[in-house]
């Protein structure tokens, strides 16, 4: 697992109080919201807070792409690599 | 104001453990080892809930365990989530965004939507803030629900913090994190009935703040005085507008 990834899963897990998940129980590819992880809209605006934070990126809360990235830890990390 | 109601169930949950906050008097706060854990709730459920949720979900959840049906319900809180709210506060005063999870559960009746939620209860609800007579106010509403409705029972939860730091020398009772939930009914031959007159004391002169002994907030008296047969008949509630009397077999 890259460092990035890593640094995301324990950026979600700590942002939204997973009390019960641990880094090794979130996969790369798993769908974040709904179906998989279960997050919800408020935990998309959440986390989008969380990584402008952490990573000093500016995310477009309207935009259909923002959609794509936040999809799964892969997405979400190509994404930050992308624009850091 | 005069009228009657019957307890049938209540459950108080109080901190024990007292430190000095910054304003140099005794409070009583929860550690976060302390709260309630709320075992009952699935972990996507439990983990937005604030220290404030924990025991005011915790009260209400406990008392209607053995219910069969959803109730109307009643929530009061002097100050609701301060604690919250003061950290959101704190976080636009310096610019910074503030948390949507927080924001999305700063209302007055957060509470109250997330129970009725949990519980899958669509009865109305209500929630109440009246300063330091919150509590008996919640009482009253509570009351009226009875009286003028079709139910025959109604749920009460009240919760109060201790007061954050930034409002600490604001405190005009004692500072005690507390959650309290009852359920009164409309029938007279179940639980304890008691008689509730507001009362003009003639000795009450100038705000309660002015005095050197603070009082307890409404709420912790009142249960504790309700969970303790031996204490007296009759309770004056802190600023002495109150008078509450045990009814017994008359």
């Amino acid at each position: 697992m890259s460092d990035l990834k890593a640094k995301i899963k324990t950026l979600i897990i700590e942002t939204l109080d997973l009390e019960d998940v641990s880094v090794e129980d979130i996969q790369d590819d798993e769908a974040l919201f709904v179906d998989g992880l279960g997050l919800d809209s408020i935990d998309a605006l959440e986390l989008g807070l969380a990584i402008k934070k952490t990573f000093n990126i500016k995310i477009d809360a309207n935009s259909e792409e923002t959609k794509k990235h936040f999809n799964s830890i892969n997405s979400l990390s190509e994404f930050i690599e992308q624009n850091q | 104001m005069d009228f009657c109601v019957n307890i049938k169930n209540i459950i108080i949950i109080e901190a024990q453990s007292s430190v000095v906050n910054v304003e140099g008097f005794q409070e009583k706060s929860f550690i976060k080892a302390d709260l309630p854990k709320l075992a009952v709730l699935k972990p996507m459920q439990r983990r937005r809930l604030s220290p404030f949720a924990k025991l005011a979900m915790h009260c209400a959840l406990d008392v209607i365990k053995d219910e069969t049906q959803a109730l109307v319900s009643v929530f009061s809180s002097r100050h609701g989530d301060l604690h919250k709210t003061s950290t959101m506060l704190h976080d636009l005063a310096l610019g910074e965004d503030i948390s949507p999870t927080a924001f999305s559960l700063s209302v007055h009746n957060a509470i109250a939507g997330l129970f009725t939620i949990f519980t899958q209860n669509r009865q109305a609800s209500t929630t109440v803030s009246a300063g330091q007579d919150t509590f008996m106010m919640a009482l009253v509403e509570a009351y009226i629900r009875l009286k003028t409705g079709q139910h025959e029972q109604v749920l009460l939860v009240h919760c109060d913090q201790a007061l954050p730091s930034p409002y600490a020398h604001y405190a005009d009772e004692l500072q005690i994190d507390h959650g309290v939930a009852l359920i009164l009914t409309k029938d007279d031959f179940t639980g304890q009935r008691l008689s509730i007159k507001r009362v003009n004391s003639g000795s009450l002169t100038g705000s309660p703040a002015d005095d050197n002994v603070m009082e307890l907030p409404q709420a912790i008296s009142f249960c504790r005085w309700l969970n303790e047969p031996s204490k007296p008949k009759t309770l004056m509630m802190p600023g002495h507008q109150w008078k509450i009397d045990r009814l017994c077999d008359e």
